[in-house]
């Protein structure tokens, strides 16, 4: 027999109010722009809709820079390579390929949050066809740092930015404010995506970068106090480096981070009575004065 | 991280060389046996990389044949993400007479 049949009916109505107040809840709780609501259906749909050409034409300067970083090129280089062709994410073809095949995009493009299981399918065939031109448009761009990831405390507001500073009036269709987030100049903000280790939200468990977790554990404990960005986005550079593309800077800024001292001698240890052995003996002292262990990632 | 040492004689000729890879290293916690690449790592087993404010000293006992008269110590470290692709980050070379063989 049905529940409802042998309750009173008064405490049946009572159970019905719970239930539409429930569902009210739940329903304004669901963060704006979120997957279920309002998926890009292709993947033109998704770059259109995190275009940001939009941003270069009052920022140009940053976006300059931006395009010369890592952020702007997150998935070049790193999926193109043998990536769906072997291994428990290897598929026969890219029709095959659902969002549960990118766990790597949590962070190297998060967009696809907001995308459907097409869109993952069309992002399989371009790295399968090695579409360079295609996989350029996918980075992690102005969008998703002042935007979806652009606070951690609660979802953004759909038609909000989050920045350093409040700008009551942003002359932009779509994002007409800018709210303050506190957490644009923190550590947690670059740690949200430069991670703590082992991500087992996934079938498939993977090791994503273990930064973050080596500045909370290693740098902090040992007196550390410097943020993340005070060391790469010094001056608000958005270039955000090292840019291993630079390796010139790279080696200049690896020199700076790790000085090392070398002491050399030589002389005659007599171990074994009688027994004279020229000997070198050197000393290297290497000392970190970056915050967190190197190499990492 | 590469640390190198390398000890070469006036000839060029190599008496020594040694290095110390700096790293964290992890399994697939399938087995004990170390993987690259974050789809397959899960979970660091042992880390020789270079901690924060932490020094990393190493000391290298070379024992040198007789009658060798100068040394060059050289000492370079470098980042090697992947084989063959190497950062310079400090070369220094220390001379080093070794003299006769010397008597108590």
């Amino acid at each position: 027999m049905a529940f409802w049949r042998v309750l009173p009916k008064k405490k049946w109505s009572a159970g019905v109010c719970c239930l539409v107040f429930l569902s009210l809840v739940l329903f304004m709780n669901t963060p704006s722009g979120s997957a279920s609501d309002n998926e890009a259906q292709s993947l033109k749909e998704l770059i259109t809709k995190y275009d940001t050409s939009r941003c270069k034409e009052c920022h140009e300067e940053i976006h300059a820079q931006w395009e010369k970083s890592h952020h702007a090129r997150s998935i070049m280089d790193i999926l193109m390579d043998g990536y769906f062709t072997k291994g428990v994410l290897s598929v026969k073809s890219p029709k095959e390929a659902t969002r549960k095949n990118f766990p790597c995009f949590k962070c190297h493009f998060p967009q696809i949050e907001h995308a459907s299981d097409q869109v993952a399918s069309e992002i399989a065939e371009a790295i399968l066809n090695k579409d360079q031109e295609t996989m350029k448009k996918l980075n992690i761009n102005c969008l998703v740092c002042h935007r979806d990831m652009g606070i951690v405390h609660g979802f953004p507001e759909a038609d909000a930015l989050y920045g350093a500073t409040d700008v009551e009036e942003h002359p932009d269709d779509d994002y007409g404010k800018v709210h303050r987030s506190p957490v644009m100049t923190e550590s947690v903000m670059c740690g949200q995506c430069h991670g703590l280790g082992p991500v087992f939200d996934f079938e498939y468990p993977v090791q994503c970068a273990t930064l973050y977790g080596s500045y909370l554990h290693a740098y902090i404990p040992a007196g550390g106090a410097k943020t993340c960005q005070e060391c790469h986005m010094e001056k608000a550079d958005h270039t955000c480096p090292p840019n291993f593309k630079d390796r010139k800077d790279v080696s200049k800024r690896l020199a700076e981070a790790l000085p090392m001292d070398v002491d050399a001698m030589f002389y005659r240890p007599q171990i074994t009575p009688g027994k004279f052995v020229p000997t070198v003996v050197v000393d290297t002292r290497i000392i970190s004065r970056a915050g967190h262990r190197i190499p990492d990632g | 991280m590469v640390l190198e040492v390398t000890i070469t004689d006036e000839m060029n000729r190599t008496l020594y060389e040694k290095n110390k890879v700096y790293m964290p290293q992890s399994t697939d916690s399938l087995n004990n046996a170390m993987v690259y690449g974050p789809t397959h790592k899960l979970g660091i087993i042992r880390d020789t990389s270079i901690q924060p404010f932490a020094a990393k000293t190493e000391t290298f006992e070379a024992s040198m044949p007789e009658g060798i008269g100068k040394v060059r110590v050289n000492v370079e470290l470098s980042y090697q993400p992947r084989p063959g692709d190497v950062y310079p980050i400090h070369h220094k070379t220390v001379e080093l007479h070794l003299g006769k063989e010397g008597k108590p």
